[in-house]
């Protein structure tokens, strides 16, 4: 008899290094390649799938890699658009380092949440749940009438309450 | 973008939520938002799971907003910048890299090292051995060596691992010990030679020895003395480093390293793969743990910091933040 997560440990065993080398084929660092291997590996446990379940295991594997490799590249793009925002910041009201990396976590925990809204559905939504606006002044913001922008938030607040905010 | 269906009460959860966020000082709209949260388990179990959707991420940046003002603006600025859609991402990031990758595969392959060389331990061994010219040779776990004596020269080539090494005195014939990054030749008796991924780590423990890079540069290092060997120059380390032989012993010395370091010296004695998430490669170490129970070091390392050590099966361990 095998646990689920003892199987989990011999697919791992089985495609560890397949999954590396395809990865590797994308991103030029190797630690980061290792990483996203792994971190493909971890999606699997924290999602509690039985690798007996899995079908085709190097299509599956691929595809949790491809959007991994995505969000790091996402990561990245907030990240250095959120550092580069910081520069120009005077020092004293710039946030600590374990502050600046909280914050991009959270940016991209919200980016993957909102990911595919319309701009300005997303505007509207980022002017109410970051800045605390009221719909009033939101629409003069955005130019949209208050009605508007209750449809708004409630498509973005759908699209929340189904999207996994799991780190 | 499909509808997808939602239960009537996470409906209307996301309905007050709407009409509450429009103007946050309507009291007369709280008090009914009341009476509806309290007039059914799962309209609270909808709410809470909505909050709990809105709360993590989106907190953390009202938080420091609240301390720093401006954060907040800051990052809805960052969030509404145009991001590209994946499929380009892919494309762009599909044709890098491709060269390379199998010499690194080829370079990484560390079963194929160890046995093609002379000498080599496996997962968890350690050795000792006389070499024919009356040294003493000790290798730590996982580590490969090749020899090359014969009338002019004693030359140790250090393949991946880790050796500590008395050498018998032979003035004719100088041993010397040679890594990626250069070479340690023997001024003394005894030393300690550790090949790591981009340098190699030199620990005097007797006497003295010379290392020198491939580009010619040179440092001598006396008893005690530690350096790093890069490809390009040669570190001198400011601190005693000679706990770092207590392998010899079975132990791993640690007085002040990240977890990531102390993690990669309890590899060679660990199946299967372990890895240490980001967030916590950092964190500062102390203690002694034994190396040949890998399980019980982990468990100690997991006593004293704010990390989880989860095991599945024996090929796959994962270090992460306490959850």
């Amino acid at each position: 008899m095998h646990t689920p997560s003892s199987k989990l440990g011999f697919f791992f065993s089985d495609h560890h290094r397949w999954l590396l080398q395809h990865i590797q084929k994308r991103l030029r660092n190797r630690a980061d390649a290792e990483d996203t291997a792994a971190e493909a590996f971890c999606q699997l446990l924290v999602a509690r799938v039985d690798p007996d379940s899995i079908q085709q295991p190097r299509a599956f594997l691929s595809t949790i890699a491809r959007r991994l490799i995505f969000d790091r590249h996402r990561r990245r793009q907030l990240e250095n658009a959120y550092l580069e925002r910081l520069s120009s910041l005077p020092e004293q009201v710039a946030p600590s380092p374990e502050e600046q990396l909280l914050l991009v976590e959270a940016l991209v925990a919200i980016d993957r949440a909102l990911t595919g809204l319309p701009a300005v559905v997303k505007a509207a939504f980022l002017y109410s749940q970051l800045d605390g606006l009221s719909y009033v002044e939101i629409g003069r913001k955005l130019a949209l009438s208050e009605r508007t922008v209750s449809r708004y938030m409630k498509q973005a607040l759908r699209q929340c309450y189904l999207a996994e905010m799991a780190p | 973008m499909s509808k997808a269906r939602l239960d009537p009460a996470a409906e209307q959860a996301i309905d007050w939520m709407v009409r509450l966020s429009a103007d946050r000082n309507d009291t007369r709209l709280h008090a009914r938002f009341d009476t509806w949260l309290n007039s059914d388990p799962a309209h609270a179990q909808a709410w809470g799971r909505l909050q709990e959707r809105l709360g993590g991420a989106f907190g953390t940046v009202r938080a420091l907003d609240q301390r720093l003002p401006g954060q907040a603006g800051e990052a809805r600025r960052v969030l509404m910048q145009p991001g590209t859609s994946r499929r380009d991402v892919l494309r762009a990031i599909g044709g890098l890299g491709l060269l390379g990758g199998g010499l690194w595969l080829a370079a990484r392959s560390e079963v194929g090292t160890t046995l093609m060389a002379d000498l080599h331990t496996g997962t968890g061994e350690r050795r000792t051995l006389e070499l024919e010219d009356g040294s003493q040779l000790s290798l730590n776990a996982s580590t490969a060596v090749d020899l090359q004596f014969d009338a002019h020269q004693r030359l140790v080539l250090l393949r991946q691992g880790e050796l500590v090494i008395e050498v018998a005195p032979d003035p004719q014939r100088p041993l010397r010990v040679r890594t990626a990054q250069g070479e340690i030749r023997a001024l003394g008796t005894r030393f300690l030679v550790s090949q790591q991924p981009d340098a190699t780590r030199v620990v005097v423990l007797q006497h003295a020895v010379r290392a020198r890079l491939h580009d010619g540069s040179e440092l001598d290092l006396q008893e005690g003395q530690a350096a790093l060997l890069h490809a390009q120059r040669i570190e001198r380390l400011g601190r005693d480093e000679r706990h770092r032989a207590d392998w010899l012993n079975g132990h791993l010395n640690v007085l002040d390293d990240p977890l990531d370091a102390v993690v990669d010296a309890l590899r060679p004695y660990t199946r299967g793969f372990v890895r240490v998430a980001p967030q916590v490669r950092n964190l500062r170490v102390q203690g002694v743990f034994p190396l040949n129970d890998p399980q019980r070091s982990f468990g100690a390392l997991a006593e004293t910091l704010p990390i989880e050590v989860r095991h599945y099966g024996p090929w796959l361990t994962l270090i992460g933040p306490k959850s």
